[in-house]
């Protein structure tokens, strides 16, 4: 069990390490470098002190080693759009995204179990290619028009819920401590429904199939056999085995989710690393969009660790290797 | 710019009738019959069958854009004519500058599934090859190769874009479609190698060995014929992926910029209005949905298809 | 003779697939008294196991029990009660085990919880109470420390002990009626004894009775009282176990015996009956054994036996019975003189 978490936590790192080099060869393809644009009043003095600091000056087999420890230690490079270090707006902000996708996983998750249980247990009927039928038409729409079509409908048809940011900038300020939850909650719905239709979707569909494949078992008859209802089979003893492979998707689509929350940031104003990151292209802000990869892909495979050791306590049988 | 747009038209329908070919005259009886059976089984799925058709009727619009188009997709209409409700004249309305949406959705559509295809073609060529050589080589290699893809897999696809898109924009048609296939073949390679090592097990490919075959003869008559089935439903699967990428990146300023109508900039066009003209935001949108839903639809029937041991999981 | 436990009249259990209708059982009839041990034998395909999941009427779809069948058990017709009712009966009053219990019991409960949940789904009995009897159960069936084994889960037993949870599991309600699917084929020889010893003792304590079904004519001469020989989704023969072994009528029968490894006897392989089961899809005209058998005639291509009364309780699906004169001239079989071409 420790061998396996110290295991895949060190290919982790191997990922990791590899993600830091891939955007170190990507920053050294592009025309340019971190300073290359920038606003026209700093003097070209400092410019050349802040290509000294990050080793831009000299030789690329000396910039990849200085690139590699300035990762290592936290130090993740200056963010000319916003006059201060990557490091400290990552700290500002990646808590939000985070925040965002817990919630979007875990109402994914409820959704799409729930769905694939129902699908699998109306394979066939209307249940069954209906709710497929809608899990395809939200799976094959951009992350973004999702959104903004909720904005349309929420914003301007229903408006019930709130369409921006994650506070209410007029009568926040004087909210009570329980009345800013309740609207920082109301801010979270939309986010949070968009990433969830998006990836819902998915999830029902390996649950339904996993479904499918656990029904197909021998212990299924013995549970029938034993008098268990059928309600009581699919949700107790189908269910705990059905269980098992979608953990590992959770850690499959990490990467989709966090790619979609980028987008649903942008469109809902939600200050997490994906609207700073859209925001940062505008500005050639090299060092913050080469952080957020390298952020995101820890993110990704730390999700993926969590996926496995989860999987690992679930299941007696590994559980116990 | 025109030129090579039609230059890579031209080569795309070059590959695509080479492989229709090959497909059409299989090299044994057998595998004949083996299709003979596939295109049966895809034709009981109804959903497959209406997803083709309707890919057929966006190829077909997309192809006769210019002259469906009720409107130039760039001309300006009058002042008066801005953020314009549909109409019988303006089947979609007009956007912030008074375009015609119709016109836009039009040409935008064709725009997309261009790129989307030729972006898809690079990406299974790209990660075929790279899955063949990590398969057949293996040792070291293959798990050098293998952590590469894994890393990149562990990024997400968007963000990645938006990381080299950042770098490298503007970005131009050609730079579009090699960007798009450069960041879509994980997936492919990942699956060709999983199918040369089971191949690699069986008796054929180890009987040619000991007849002595070439592995580039071993590659050629054995291992693609058998890995072309996954290559093609995942390729039809990835065009979907692939073009609500691309209309990303463009909604996004990074992708196709104005006034060239892709969907994904449509929409951008139309975002900063959309509580008072929805429409420039809507149709582009539902362009998009409706050919990643064909796209889907028709991969999942391929694959039921291609691999009836799959069927219903 | 008592009122029997169990009745089946005419069960037939079809399969209507895509590829046709699959008569797997096509009208069988039987009877079991209280306290009785039955065996069933036939080879693979021949609608044993399908027969033995009609009973509790746990065929899926594409599978149907047919109108006309008729199961009788304990004065009840299963087959006219409700999903509820029919429920209410499984693991209660008939139970059943399975031939290969790793697959048979569910992976991620331990064995005690499975043992457990059988009182749990047919009374209101509590939480612990169900685990203290499941843990005393354990102990019945010859587990040992079964308190701590109890907390197992499937994959921990050895795989005799798996089939005695298994057992245990059947009996948690003390059923009048055990089916047993190939109870030991997945065990060891030695194992497989243990079993077979476990299961008598058992029906001998709790007056129960077994329906055993198997392939192996060993099994069966072992613990059973009377013999119910399949072929083909019918009965074909059925007599008393001696009766059986001594005077098996059904070339059918004869032809299982000969197949049957027996100790003391020197020879250099087994005798296997030519040609393979036919497909339930295309049941052969005739006597559907006519291709395999070496005593067929012209009538057996053309007429469908009955059951003719051969002794005391002693039934058989042959032609010899009215023509017992052609057991004197045997011949090749027609399947294996397409099979020595072939």
């Amino acid at each position: 069990m420790r061998r396996l978490l110290a295991r895949r936590l060190l290919q982790g790192l191997a990922v990791v390490w590899l993600v830091g080099t891939l955007t170190f060869t990507l920053l050294h393809l592009a025309p340019g470098d971190a300073f290359s644009y920038h606003d026209r009043h700093i003097p070209a003095d400092v410019i050349e002190r802040w290509r000294h600091i990050y080793c831009l000056d000299r030789p690329l087999v000396a910039q990849y080693g200085c690139y590699l420890r300035s990762m290592a230690s936290g130090n993740l490079g200056y963010s000319i759009s916003q006059q201060r270090p990557v490091l400290d707006i990552l700290i500002d902000y990646v808590p939000r995204t985070i925040e965002l996708m817990f919630f979007s996983l875990l109402l994914s998750f409820v959704a799409g179990i729930g769905l694939g249980v129902l699908e699998a247990r109306h394979r066939g009927g209307f249940p069954d290619w209906g709710s497929r039928a809608i899990a395809l038409f939200f799976y094959s729409m951009p992350d973004f028009w999702l959104a903004l079509m909720l904005v349309l409908l929420f914003a301007y048809w229903v408006p019930i819920l709130p369409i921006s940011g994650m506070e209410d900038v007029i009568n926040g300020p004087s909210f009570s401590g329980w009345q800013r939850l309740v609207d920082h909650a109301r801010h979270l719905v939309l986010p949070v429904i968009s990433l969830v239709l998006l990836t819902c979707a998915a999830i029902a569909r390996f649950q339904r199939a996993a479904m499918l494949d656990v029904m197909r078992m021998e212990f299924v008859v013995t549970a029938r056999a034993k008098g268990v209802s059928e309600n009581v089979i699919s949700r107790h003893h189908v269910l705990r085995n059905a269980l098992l492979p979608i953990i590992t998707v959770a850690g499959l689509t990490l990467p989709s989710l966090l790619g979609g929350a980028v987008l649903v940031e942008l469109v809902f104003s939600w200050p997490g690393m994906g609207y700073i990151t859209a925001a940062a292209i505008g500005n050639r802000d090299y060092a913050l969009v080469m952080a957020s990869v390298l952020v995101s892909s820890v993110l990704v495979v730390l999700g993926n660790v969590a996926a496995d050791l989860l999987y690992a306590l679930a299941d007696p049988r590994v559980r116990a290797a | 710019m025109l030129a090579l747009r039609w230059l890579s038209a031209l080569a795309l329908i070059v590959v695509l009738s080479l492989l229709f070919w090959r497909y059409a005259h299989p090299a044994s009886i057998a595998t004949a019959s083996r299709r003979r059976a596939a295109a049966a089984r895809y034709a009981t799925h109804p959903s497959a069958v209406i997803a083709l058709l309707a890919l057929l009727a966006l190829y077909v619009i997309a192809a006769l854009a210019p002259w469906l188009a009720t409107h130039d997709p760039i001309a300006l209409l009058p002042q008066s004519f801005v953020n314009h409700p549909p109409s019988r004249e303006l089947l979609f309305g007009t956007d912030y500058v008074g375009r015609d949406v119709f016109s836009r959705v039009l040409f935008g559509t064709r725009l997309s599934l261009s790129i989307a295809l030729l972006a898809t073609v690079l990406s299974v060529l790209l990660g075929t090859a790279y899955g063949l050589i990590a398969g057949f080589v293996g040792g070291a290699l293959d798990t050098a190769m293998m952590r590469l893809v894994d890393a990149f897999l562990a990024i997400p696809r968007i963000v990645l874009l938006i990381a080299i898109g950042a770098l490298w924009a503007p970005l131009g048609v050609t730079s579009l479609v090699l960007i798009l296939g450069l960041t879509a073949w994980f997936g492919t390679s990942r699956l060709v190698r999983a199918e040369v090592l089971s191949l690699r097990e069986r008796d054929m490919v180890a009987a040619a060995r000991a007849l002595g075959a070439r592995d580039l003869a071993i590659v050629r008559r054995h291992v693609l014929p058998n890995v072309l089935t996954p290559v093609i439903v995942s390729a039809t699967l990835g065009v979907a992926g692939v073009i609500i990428n691309e209309a990303t990146l463009s909604f996004l300023g990074i992708g196709i910029s104005d006034p060239a109508p892709s969907l994904g900039n449509i929409i951008r066009d139309g975002s900063p209005f959309i509580a008072t003209a929805w429409w420039a935001a809507l149709f582009p949108g539902l362009a998009l949905v409706i050919t990643a839903m064909a796209y889907n639809l028709a991969g999942d029937g391929l694959r039921d298809a291609m691999d009836p041991r799959q069927v219903d999981r | 003779m008592t009122e029997p436990l169990l009745s089946v009249q005419d069960l037939r259990t079809y399969f209507r697939t895509s590829a046709g209708v699959a008569r797997a059982v096509d009208g069988v009839s039987f009877e079991i008294a209280p306290n009785e041990s039955v065996g069933v034998v036939g080879e693979s395909g021949c609608g044993k196991s399908v027969t033995s999941l009609s009973l509790l009427r746990l065929i899926q779809r594409p599978g149907s029990i047919e109108p006309g069948s008729k199961i009788a058990f304990e004065g009840t017709d299963l087959l006219a009660l409700d999903d509820e009712a029919m429920r209410k009966i499984r693991g209660n009053r008939i139970a059943m085990i399975f031939q290969e219990p790793m697959t048979a019991l569910n992976p991620v409960f331990t064995v005690g919880a499975q043992l457990a949940e059988v009182p749990r789904v047919h009374s209101s009995i509590g939480k612990r109470d169900a685990w203290a009897r499941a843990v005393e159960m354990l102990g019945t069936v010859g587990i040992p420390d079964p308190a701590e084994r109890a907390k197992s889960y499937p994959h921990q037993l050895s795989g005799g002990m798996r089939q005695r949870v298994m057992i245990g599991m059947a009996l948690m309600l003390s059923p009048s009626l055990l089916i047993a699917d190939e109870p030991t084929t997945a065990l060891d020889v030695t194992i497989q004894a243990q079993i077979l010893e476990l299961l008598a003792d058992l029906r001998a304590r709790t007056a129960m009775s077994v329906l055993l079904i198997t392939h192996d004519l060993g099994v069966v001469a072992e613990s059973t009282s009377r013999v119910i020989v399949m072929y083909a989704g019918e009965i074909v023969e059925q007599a008393d176990v001696r009766e059986l072994f001594a005077k098996p009528h059904h070339p059918y029968t004869e032809g299982l015996m000969a197949a049957m490894p027996r100790a003391g006897t020197k020879r250099e392989r087994l005798t296997v009956i030519p040609g393979a089961v036919p497909s339930p899809y295309d049941w052969p005209a005739g006597c559907r054994f006519h291709a395999r058998c070496p005593y067929a005639w012209e009538r057996c291509e053309r007429e469908h036996p009955p059951l003719y009364q051969i002794g005391a309780g002693h039934v058989s699906r042959c032609h010899l019975a009215v023509e017992p004169e052609r057991r004197n001239t045997p011949h090749v079989p027609l399947a294996a003189q397409i099979g020595a071409r072939a």
